[in-house]
């Protein structure tokens, strides 16, 4: 059975501890759903788990079936199985999804997939998705709109058959038909591959539709709180207030960059400061 | 389509869609295409120390015009295209910056409803000194003309220098006129992204040179010697890749 578990993880960004101590494990065919204020530390989860290059182990353990995870490489750890659906996902202009996801699939396989095999999955996938049938022949995200972006997040991941995967608030940017599309497609994947699922999100819409089976509540880099489908109900619709209190926690607050005005360019035409 | 080897330093005049292969250590080309649709395929053949010098005009025509320079010798392009009435010119220009390469483009929409596009890919190696100048010069009574320019330029290794400079000479309203410029290494992001979904390093890394060295497949099926050209373009990569 295919499971991702992770002990005691201390996860720092430069000098910030971010993550402080996270327990979690997360088996084949399990939803999980991540919750919690911003900038505490769900994406940094899901991120370290990939093997993000900005974020520095400190102490825990992360294992995939057994292996160390913290001791593969990130191209090595997707195809061994684990996928993260990122929340921006990059553009890469020049290199059409065509290429790009053949040969991802290619990077996994023995033997090369036949390209009449490759383009029959991929115009499939992508009819499901109802994205624009030049998908393939368009540069990865470049020029997508935000939507398309997220789309395009799932079809890779359709198309790469991972055993589990993570889903960085993959629902916004997304309207409400999209969401059902989406949210029906990681469904069938999960009935056809039982897949395992950990998942970022703020929107009680979308973990209706997907239904978690475990859920987690994350404030200042620790799980506070799990349960299961009803915590996602609760916290829909008291917030986190109540579990402040109750646990007597602060969260920590988002950091935002300063915004600068560069004088010279901000100049009115009469030659004033804007 | 005809295919010309540029062998001696005697101008050659193009009236027509061809395939260019240049192989001696001068080239002087003149275009004068008129009344119809055209592509020019200009490949560097020459293994040597080269300059070129192409120019000309356009005239109630479209014209593409692709530049493919993978050669590891010294270049000096200048190319000075007047582009008229009626007319569009779409250039693709391709140089892996190896040794000293010193580029001039210099597109003037000389008359009204002229149009220009111009992509620049580069890819420049280490101890390579690479120099753009793109220039786009809309005179006076070019009305509705559009020019654009892009320049994109992957530096590998430690290059000594890599300049781009796109220059936008505008002296009509009533027009369209753009110009992007992308300088720098790979973005860690993109190749994490790369990593994340199985690519390693090196395969990423292929991916991205073939997105700059290489047209698409089809690109090629218009010219004499395209297939050939690609291939080398292919192993130019794969030989980029294992260094």
């Amino acid at each position: 059975m295919n499971k991702l578990v992770i002990k005691d993880l201390y996860v720092s960004a430069g000098d910030k501890e971010i993550l402080k101590g996270i327990d979690l494990q997360i088996n084949e065919g399990e939803i999980h759903a991540i919750m919690g204020p911003n900038g505490n530390g769900k994406s940094t989860l899901l991120s370290t788990i990939m093997g993000h290059p900005a974020y520095t182990v400190t102490s825990g353990s992360i294992e995939f079936n057994g292996e160390d995870v913290l001791k593969m490489s990130v191209d090595e750890r997707s195809r061994k199985g684990l996928f993260l659906a990122m929340q921006y996902p990059k553009e890469i202009a020049g290199v059409t999804n065509s290429d790009f996801l053949r040969a991802a699939i290619n990077a996994r396989l023995d033997k090369n997939i036949s390209l009449f095999k490759f383009i029959k999955e991929m115009e499939g996938n992508i009819s499901r998705l109802k994205m624009k049938e030049d998908l393939a022949h368009r540069f990865v995200n470049d020029g997508f709109s935000g939507g398309e972006k997220k789309r395009n997040e799932i079809l890779q991941m359709m198309m790469l058959h991972p055993k589990i995967a993570m889903l960085d608030e993959i629902d916004s940017g997304l309207d409400v038909d999209a969401i059902k599309l989406v949210s029906d497609a990681i469904l069938n994947l999960k009935e056809e591959s039982n897949l395992g699922l950990l998942i970022v999100s703020h929107y009680e819409r979308f973990f209706t539709m997907i239904k978690p089976s475990h859920s987690h509540v994350i404030v200042d880099g620790r799980i506070v709180v799990e349960g299961d489908d009803e915590l996602v109900y609760k916290i829909d619709n008291d917030g986190y207030d109540w579990l402040y209190e109750e646990l007597k926690i602060q969260p920590l607050k988002e950091e935002r960059p300063m915004v600068y005005s560069l004088g010279t360019c901000a100049r009115n035409p009469r030659g004033k400061n804007a | 389509m005809p295919s010309i080897t540029v062998d001696n330093e005697k101008r050659v005049k193009i009236v027509s869609s061809s395939t260019m292969i240049i192989r001696s250590a001068k080239a002087d080309i003149e275009y004068d295409l008129k009344d119809g649709d055209y592509a020019v395929l200009i490949f560097n053949d020459s293994k040597k120390d080269l300059t070129i010098s192409d120019h000309g005009q356009i005239s109630n025509a479209r014209v593409n015009i692709t530049y493919i320079q993978l050669d590891d010798h010294d270049l000096i392009q200048n190319s000075h295209i007047d582009v008229n009435r009626d007319s569009s010119l779409t250039i693709n220009a391709t140089y892996l910056g190896s040794k000293n390469k010193d580029i001039i483009f210099d597109l003037v929409n000389n008359e009204p409803d002229s149009n220009i596009d111009i992509t620049s890919n580069i890819v420049c190696l280490d101890e390579s000194a690479f120099k753009l100048d793109c220039i786009g010069t809309i005179k006076k009574g070019s009305k509705r003309s559009k020019c654009h320019q892009a320049s994109h330029c992957l530096t590998m290794g430690n290059p000594k220098k890599a300049t781009v400079l796109p220059v936008l000479n505008i002296d009509e309203n009533d027009v369209e006129a753009s110009h992007s410029l992308s300088c720098g290494t790979i973005d860690d992001e993109i190749l994490f992204y790369m990593n994340s979904r199985g690519l390693s390093s090196m395969q990423a890394l292929n991916l991205i040179l073939r997105s700059y060295l290489m047209p698409d497949e089809h690109f090629y099926d218009d010219f004499i010697d395209g297939k050939a050209i690609q291939e080398m373009a292919a192993k130019k990569v794969d030989s980029l890749c294992s260094m």
